[in-house]
């Protein structure tokens, strides 16, 4: 008998599939105790320092924002504790459809959206405005969940790759269209993610992060031969759907004195407001560039800016560290979880968490071109806000062993 | 057992994620450390010390023209005064007060009072009066030694120098609001927006580029622009809290002023429309029959549009965007009305073009009409039947019998695909905003419109052809597509693209609808209708006729209620002016250049043989004998006054 064996005296069981589970339960409350104590530590910690940064950041031009905030988060309570007792096997099996639904209801954005701010598409119901491209983040991480195990070891098989991917562009493409560049490249970092933990062949993975980086050099050089005048006029090559504004955002990443007034003002007062909290920062509700209004999108997409602004560079290390021990924790359980499935679920909500948080932060210090993404728990947006919630509350969902099982036996 | 091997190498692949966490978040923080730490005092010194400043510099909004030269929208220079309590000394501040109340009248406790309120920002520019005449300005030019701190900003200010002359067309602009400034790219807080008429249509060409111009400035305090004497920009020397600003010259861009637009309108044939329809509610419309441009489009009630523009006329705002009926409406082609009898010009064309019917068929006309001579009984407009008509007479003396067999021998189906071919019940495509495609119903419209309905209501009867057979039913037009079909009708049967930019290129080759035959029996009619010709009498738009110039016309009678609602009142006299019959008349000159081509529609009119058509009449007497002036310059009717609000 393998050591695995003696975990709580019984063996621990590895499900292949759904309908071979023997006592299948779709609600038990029972699970509330599956709900992990330290991923739980951490999650709260981040939405404290999240309220006390809204505050500093809005409440200059705006306390509303630092309301909703709040609010939010009691919102979203509920849903982590149902989908924590609901079994997730449930949501994986009808996924299929679902994805279904959610591209019908992209392609249905198209002609019963209202637009804000000239870019996503939304629905709207009365006064509830309803975004379809967030929730198919979730979405594809339960879809690709289902392809994979389904598919299994077969994922080694070069096709059985390229249809992952396939899954992936359909909403991806939709999603650019709308147009939203950010949650689009989102979509497609889930899957490159999703494919590594599902076991495919190194070098097919090797040569995807090739290929994307060799369609980046192209669109560089391409993106290189406008200029700004051109680009405002709404020229842009026929294979980019870009508004001018995004695709100024991409310029200006590569030409970050073409538009000072635009997107490059941004990035260049990001750079200024994270710069100047040096070392140990300008004080909590100190920081001049939010309140003199220089640092834009302050409550949002740079609200890592405005936190490293008051609080240095110390400060600002220990909540990127934070974000690494959430990303580490998750990743623990998806490592303790006993079925394929949640291994594979758990690793595509690390994928949301690890590429909005890495995306965002680089972006607030010019690492990477302005595409607007939240920062998980800080920002302001509660469609984000929510999908980050549902995330943990599946995480719960996941059965998992007591202590760590190493190497299983024969 | 191969399970257990999957989920192992997972497991390892969980660890290599990991290991990619690791070193995103390595590279996150050391890029911090590069930022905070070593770039640190660097980028410490640019946030304290010095900020580079885009400051927005707007641009100029393009004129509206018309082609013989009138400016009908232009911008003015407007002054503001400002004062700067910093740049005043304090023993000084009494010394200023005083004269400003005797230049401008201003409280002098008032300015004090201000002048504490903004003690923190001591050289913010206070505005102490908006537009100031001229003759105060230069008063306070003469007085300005003595009066440090104040300083003039001049900014252009949107004018109608000919007020409500074409001024629903024109429209007006005012700022911009909170959620047109979230969805539409390239605007700033207090920019201004067409809202109406060409200024709306065109905005993107009238509206120009902002400029900007970087601005070295301290952290705190915000930079100001004012004019100089000359009326230049410049950038007063400190920021609000009293620190020096230095402009950045290397790096401005200028603003680009908008695009003037030349209009088709021809001013004075405008004003004079206007004026003939200044007693009644209604629309005229005159275009060119051959490129389809707008001679003229006039609409009664009609509103200033410096009311928008202008500070202090909030009252005649209100009363405008309230009034009843609407003055913000152009009738002309924001309203719908059934055609009525001119209805019965496009239907005889569509015939004849089909070969429906001849220009020998003849139909009788006992006064009444029934279906396969049984069923519900169609009247005609004359009691006592027009006898047997071919369909010269039946135009001329707008037989509807004639036209009910018509009607029924060409079915809907093609009555509405001509319809849309010459522009009836569809968008024109008018460059105006708010235009309204009217409706020529057809089958599928009526299943819709009834699909909660028994499939009995939903189906198409023939007794449906013959109300639309003379415009009336669910039928309607607006006045604008009854120009058009009289433009087709005289320009050689191609479809007519109303516009009213100038330098509108319509598309090429024209689509050609009717052919030349078709279009002489008609055009015979339409000139029965108006003079006499051989033996026969003139029809029913004798009203129309001048001498020596060709007309050709209809006239349409449009219903507001049915006849049983107006069966009550013993004479006709007698029905209230809001239950009467709209009065339509379409009249073209074939003999002439240029063509034209007229609609006229005078709401609650009655008659369009006694209301509408002595109007065309004055309209093309007008036009064709009006001396033409060659220099194109100061055409407008000369004892047309300036409005009050542009006198300055």
């Amino acid at each position: 008998m393998s050591s695995a064996t003696l975990v709580n005296g019984k063996i621990p069981q590895i499900t292949t599939s759904i309908t071979d589970e023997e006592n299948f339960k779709l609600v038990n409350f029972g699970k509330i105790k599956n709900i992990d104590p330290i991923l739980s530590i951490i999650v709260i910690a981040l939405v404290i320092i999240g309220w006390l940064n809204m505050f500093s950041a809005t409440e200059e031009q705006s306390l509303s924002y630092f309301y909703k905030h709040i609010s939010i988060f009691f919102m979203s309570l509920p849903i982590v504790f149902i989908l924590t007792i609901v079994d997730y096997k449930i949501f994986i099996a009808i996924s299929p459809m679902l994805y279904v639904i959610s591209i019908i209801l992209l392609i249905g954005v198209f002609y019963l959206g209202i637009q804000v701010k000239g870019s996503e598409r939304w629905y709207e119901f009365g006064s509830i405005r309803f975004q379809p491209s967030e929730i198919n983040k979730i979405l594809l991480v339960l879809t690709l969940t289902w392809y994979l195990r389904k598919v299994g070891e077969r994922i080694r098989k070069i096709w059985w790759y390229v249809i992952a991917f396939v899954i992936t562009a359909v909403p991806a493409l939709l999603i650019l269209m709308q147009p939203n560049l950010g949650t689009s490249v989102s979509l497609i970092s889930i899957a490159i993610f999703m494919v590594l933990i599902s076991g495919c062949k190194i070098w097919h993975w090797l040569a995807t992060i090739l290929g994307g980086l060799v369609v980046i050099a192209f669109l560089y050089l391409e993106i290189s031969t406008l200029t700004p005048e051109k680009i405002r006029a709404g020229e842009h090559p026929y294979y980019l759907p870009l508004k001018p504004h995004q695709l100024m955002r991409i310029y200006s990443f590569f030409n970050p004195e073409a538009d000072v007034k635009g997107s490059g003002w941004q990035t260049y007062q990001s750079k200024i407001s994270i710069g100047s909290g040096g070392a140990n920062g300008k004080g909590f509700r100190k920081g001049t560039q939010t309140r003199l209004n220089y640092l834009p999108e302050y409550h949002t997409d740079f609200i890592f800016s405005h936190f490293a602004e008051e609080h240095g560079f110390y400060k600002s290390s220990a909540l990127i560290l934070l974000y690494f021990l959430l990303l580490l924790r998750i990743l623990i359980l998806a490592y303790k979880s006993t079925e394929i499935e949640g291994k594979l679920l758990i690793s595509g909500i690390t994928a949301i968490f690890f590429f909005h948080i890495f995306v965002n932060i680089a972006i607030t210090m010019g690492l990477l071109p302005v595409t607007g993404l939240p920062l998980p728990f800080l920002s302001y947006g509660r469609s984000f806000y929510l999908t980050c919630m549902a995330g943990l509350g599946l995480i719960f969902s996941v059965p998992k062993q007591k202590t760590f099982l190493f190497k299983g036996g024969q | 057992m191969e399970a257990r091997e999957f989920q192992n190498k997972i497991n390892k692949r969980i660890f290599l994620f990991g290991l990619l966490i690791f070193i995103g978040v390595s590279i996150l923080i050391s890029r911090l450390w590069e930022l905070q730490v070593k770039q640190g005092e660097i980028y410490r010194e640019k946030a304290e010390n010095n900020k580079i400043w885009p400051q927005i510099i707007k641009p100029e909004r393009g004129k509206i023209l018309t082609r013989d030269g009138v400016i009908l929208a232009d911008n003015r220079p407007s002054t503001d005064i400002v004062f700067v309590p910093g740049d005043c000394p304090k023993e000084k501040f009494k010394e200023v007060a005083e004269t400003l109340k005797k230049i401008l009248n201003v409280n002098p406790d008032w300015l004090s009072q201000q002048a504490e309120k903004f003690s923190n920002e001591p050289f913010t520019q206070i505005v102490i009066k908006r537009d100031i005449p001229r003759s105060d300005l230069i008063k306070l030019e003469e007085n300005m030694f003595r009066l440090p701190g104040v300083y003039t900003i001049t900014q252009p200010q949107r004018r109608y120098p000919y007020g409500s002359i074409g001024g629903q067309l024109i429209g007006y602009i005012n700022e911009i609001n909170k959620e047109e400034l979230a969805t539409r790219d390239g605007y700033y807080m207090g920019d201004l927006i067409g809202r109406a008429g060409i200024e709306k249509y065109y905005e993107d060409q009238l509206r120009g580029t902002a400029g900007c111009m970087m601005i070295t400035k301290y952290a705190v305090g915000l930079p100001q622009l004012r004019t100089d004497k000359f009326g230049n920009l410049v950038l007063a020397k400190r920021d609000t809290r009293g620190h020096f600003l230095i402009e950045e010259d290397y790096f401005k861009e200028e603003p680009k002023p908008g695009k003037d637009i030349v209009l088709t309108l021809d001013t004075e044939l405008q004003n004079f429309c206007e004026n003939l329809l200044s007693t009644e509610n209604g629309a005229i419309v005159v275009l060119e029959a051959e490129t389809g441009a707008v001679l003229a489009m006039a609409s009664n009630p009609r509103y200033d549009p410096n009311i928008f523009v202008t500070k202090g006329k909030d009252l005649e705002r209100i009363e405008a965007l309230n009034s009843k009926p609407n003055k913000m409406t152009n009738r002309a082609i924001s309203e719908q009305y059934p055609p009525g009898s001119v209805f019965k010009i496009f239907l005889a064309a569509t015939a004849l073009e089909k070969g429906v019917i001849t220009p020998n068929t003849t139909f009788f006309c006992p006064g009444s009409f029934k279906i396969d001579g049984k069923g519900r009984e169609w009247k005609c407009w004359q009691k006592y039947g027009h006898g047997t008509v071919n369909v010269v007479e039946a135009i001329a003396y707008s037989c509807d019998v004639f036209f009910y067999n018509v009607g029924l021998k060409l079915g809907v189906d093609t009555i509405s695909e001509y319809a849309q071919k010459v522009g009836l019940g569809v968008k024109t495509g008018i460059d105006l905003p708010m235009e309204v495609p009217g409706l020529i119903p057809n089958k599928e419209w009526k299943a819709r419109m009834n699909a909660d309905k028994p499939i009995w209501v939903q189906r198409w009867y023939p007794g449906d052809t013959v109300n639309l057979s003379i415009g009336q039913g669910s039928c309607s037009t607006t006045p604008l597509q009854n120009a058009v079909l009289m433009a087709t009708i005289i320009n050689g049967g191609y479809r007519v693209y109303p516009h009213i930019n100038y330098s509108y290129v319509p598309p090429s080759p024209p689509e050609r609808i009717y052919s030349e035959k078709t279009l002489k029996t008609v055009i015979q009619g339409m000139q029965l209708c108006v003079e006499p010709i051989g033996n026969k009498p003139a029809g029913t738009g004798k009203q129309a006729r001048v001498e020596g110039i060709t007309v050709i016309g209809k006239t349409g009678t449009a219903q507001v209620v049915s006849l049983e609602v107006q069966k009550r009142y013993a004479s006709a006299e007698e029905i209230p002016k809001e239950l009467r019959d709209h009065a339509w008349f379409i009249a073209g000159v074939i003999d002439k250049e240029p063509k034209i081509a007229i609609c006229v529609l005078v709401e609650h009119g009655a008659h369009g043989s006694s209301t509408a058509a002595p109007l065309a009449r004055e309209i093309i007497s007008y036009f064709y004998s009006r001396e033409r002036d060659k220099h194109q310059d100061a055409l407008i009717a000369k004892d047309q006054r300036l409005p009050e609000s542009v006198q300055r």
